[in-house]
């Protein structure tokens, strides 16, 4: 596996998430397979894929999407393929070609 | 010691936890699927997450429905457009989708008689122009969806709460402006929170426009979010009433979830509305006449309601609520009390999942207040307390203790008979055309005793507490010269009336408006004046 591979990851976002993406509720993308963190690299997680989101897609207002601790705000509900990323390793979930990842937001935004 | 001591000591958690263990990664219900959605702490599947929430729903709804039903109730279902409404829709109708073998046995009656769907369109406060406002409106959406069901759909806009026709009479064409019992100029120096009296003005027929600046206006006036947020809540709720009742329902159902209920027991609490906290929290509230107000999603997160809306792919309206950071003027007033108390127990929520069910079950225990609805606050519609000014000030310092400035004199006391000695008082005294430029004071004194009706002292505490922030600078003092820059809608209006004793609009305005007593003495002996021009001219047409 090379480091310039790629990821296909569709991603949808609901409940005024999608205000902070370009009013897109879908956005199928491709996130690089690996991130290199000091020396080494790793397969892509979730943790890395929130701080990719929040540089690359993300249109305004970060603070709304993203926490202090570098996972996504609380009230924001994460489902992978859809069940709940709670059951899967949240934050240290890796991602895999083909995923879905929803965002859904409970919050009433600001 | 034998083996099987050890067994009875384990606790119930304790024995979950393990029977958790066992399952792990399995649903808790079947025990088969694998788990896909996490609810405090319990693990569930697609099929028997939705089953759990149904059950939860139709146990809300036995227990505030009486044994055996006589007489069939109508609903009216408030949707706005969130997940919470829209779940709520569907449960109903699932509720209510009975085999057609139950529905013809006329041993089981209906429970629901029939069920209405009400919505407010909130689109007119964005932050958009003219053009732009058509396309956000959320009426045609909420219409579509009421009727896939075949509910009777019931919309409003929020600016209709000016409108006449939406006041507890259908005709209250009234609305309130509020003046300050102390000019400006003393606002700042009194020592104390100025009284806030009311006058009552005419309404005529205003345009949809004009209700939606009115609306604005009365926003602009509000110095912080948490003002705005608490005041167009109100109205909410207010047009939510009318529109429960015009559509001759008995039950208003509205969609609060366990976290929105969570978050309102504290934010309530938190902005002085403690006393009313039972009567907006409760799973059954009895406090308006003749029409309940239900929450059945009460025990329901709001993650279960979104994933429930995911999982029926139930759409639900974008931008359904009034987004009114925009309003505010500094970057400082962008958080309110709610924004920040939801942030609170969402934070919460994340780490511990109990959060949000351990507030409720807590505020659960309040009963509510024996309070009549006859004396309800003009503005929230709810209990007010005896004596809630006077505690008010009893307990408010409004200057530091060493403060140099002298707390005002009463009215009448100044020094040079105007009602201050300071350089600013030409603007006082400039105030009414008519008033000579030294009888300041004993205008003042006089009018307070006719002219204005009492607000302030009407108001239950959180209402109190609340329009502290609203911009004195924005009302008129007693003296009458300065603008007034909003108005408080006929249902306001309305609302101060009736607690006067007021049966009329007609009546209520004449009281109000009889700051000048020779005038309304003059309309009433109209017809036996002989005016001077016709004198002239019947003496002409004499020969």
């Amino acid at each position: 596996m090379t480091m310039s591979e790629s990821l296909a990851i569709e991603l949808q976002f609901s409940g005024g998430m999608e205000l902070l993406f370009d009013n897109k509720k879908t956005i199928h993308t491709k996130v690089p397979a690996h991130f290199r963190q000091g020396a080494d690299s790793h397969a892509v997680t979730i943790r890395d894929l929130i701080g990719w989101m929040a540089s690359h897609l993300l249109k305004e207002r970060p603070e709304l999407f993203i926490g202090p601790d570098g996972s996504v705000r609380s009230g924001i509900l994460v489902l992978v393929n859809g069940a709940d990323w709670e059951l899967e390793g949240e934050l240290e979930y890796e991602l895999q070609d083909g995923d879905e990842i929803v965002f859904i937001s409970t919050l009433h935004g600001g | 010691m034998s083996c099987s001591v050890d067994e009875p000591t384990m606790t119930t958690a304790e024995k979950r936890a393990k029977d958790r263990a066992v399952h792990a990664g399995f649903c808790c219900k079947c025990k088969t699927e694998k788990s896909t959605i996490t609810i405090r702490y319990a693990e569930y599947c697609d099929p028997c997450f939705v089953f759990s929430l149904d059950s939860k729903f139709r146990t809300a709804l036995r227990n505030a429905r009486p044994h055996r039903v006589v007489n069939p109730e109508n609903l009216m279902l408030a949707f706005s457009g969130g997940s919470c409404s829209r779940s709520l829709i569907h449960l109903f109708n699932v509720f209510h989708s009975l085999p057609p073998e139950v529905v013809s046995n006329k041993m089981h009656p209906k429970v629901y008689n029939e069920i209405h769907v009400c919505h407010i369109d909130e689109s007119s406060l964005q932050e958009q122009d003219q053009e732009g406002l058509a396309e956000l409106s959320t009426m045609g959406k909420a219409r579509e969806i009421a009727e896939s069901y075949n509910y009777r759909f019931h919309g409003v806009h929020i600016e209709d709460i000016y409108d006449p026709e939406w006041s507890d009479s259908k005709c209250f064409s009234a609305v309130a402006t509020l003046v300050t019992s102390l000019p400006k100029d003393q606002l700042a120096i009194s020592g104390q929170a100025p009284d806030l009296l009311s006058h009552l003005a005419p309404l005529p027929a205003v345009s949809r426009q004009d209700r939606i600046t009115k609306l604005k206006a009365l926003l602009a006036a509000c110095t912080t979010l948490t003002c705005k947020e608490t005041i167009l809540s109100h109205f909410r709720s207010s047009l939510l009433f009318q529109l429960t009742k015009r559509a001759n329902c008995d039950v208003l159902v509205l969609g609060d979830s366990a976290t929105k209920v969570a978050i309102q027991i504290i934010g309530l609490t938190a902005i002085g509305r403690g006393f009313s906290l039972p009567l907006e929290t409760t799973a059954i509230s009895n406090w308006v006449p003749n029409c309940k107000v239900l929450r059945p999603l009460k025990d329901s997160l709001l993650k279960e309601l979104d994933i429930y809306c995911r999982l029926q792919n139930l759409q639900t309206i974008e931008g359904h609520s009034a987004d009114l950071a925009y309003t505010v003027q500094s970057k400082a007033e962008v958080k309110s009390i709610s924004r920040l108390t939801e942030e609170f127990i969402t934070g919460l929520d994340k780490d511990f999942p109990s959060t949000a069910a351990t507030v409720c079950r807590t505020a659960a225990k309040l009963t509510a207040p024996e309070v009549l609805y006859q004396d309800r606050c003009p503005l929230c519609h709810g209990p007010v307390q005896k004596g809630v000014k006077e505690w008010k000030n009893r307990i408010t310092v409004m200057t530091p203790p060493n403060a140099t400035v002298e707390p005002a004199k009463p009215a009448g006391q100044a020094d040079d008979g105007c009602c201050s000695s300071n350089d600013n008082s030409a603007t006082c005294c400039s105030s009414g055309p008519s008033n000579g430029p030294s009888a300041c004071s004993s205008t003042r004194q006089k009018v307070d005793d006719g002219d204005a009706l009492p607000f302030s002292s009407m108001l239950c505490y959180g209402c109190l507490t609340n329009l502290r922030d609203l911009d004195l600078k924005s009302m008129g003092n007693l003296s009458g010269a300065e603008e007034r820059s909003f108005e408080l809608p006929p249902l306001v209006a309305e609302g101060i009336a009736d607690r006067l004793g007021y049966k009329t609009v007609e009546e209520a305005l004449a009281q109000s408006t009889k700051a000048d007593p020779r005038e309304s003495l003059r309309a009433q002996i109209q017809e036996f004046l002989i005016d001077d021009d016709s004198d002239g001219d019947e003496e002409d047409g004499q020969p």
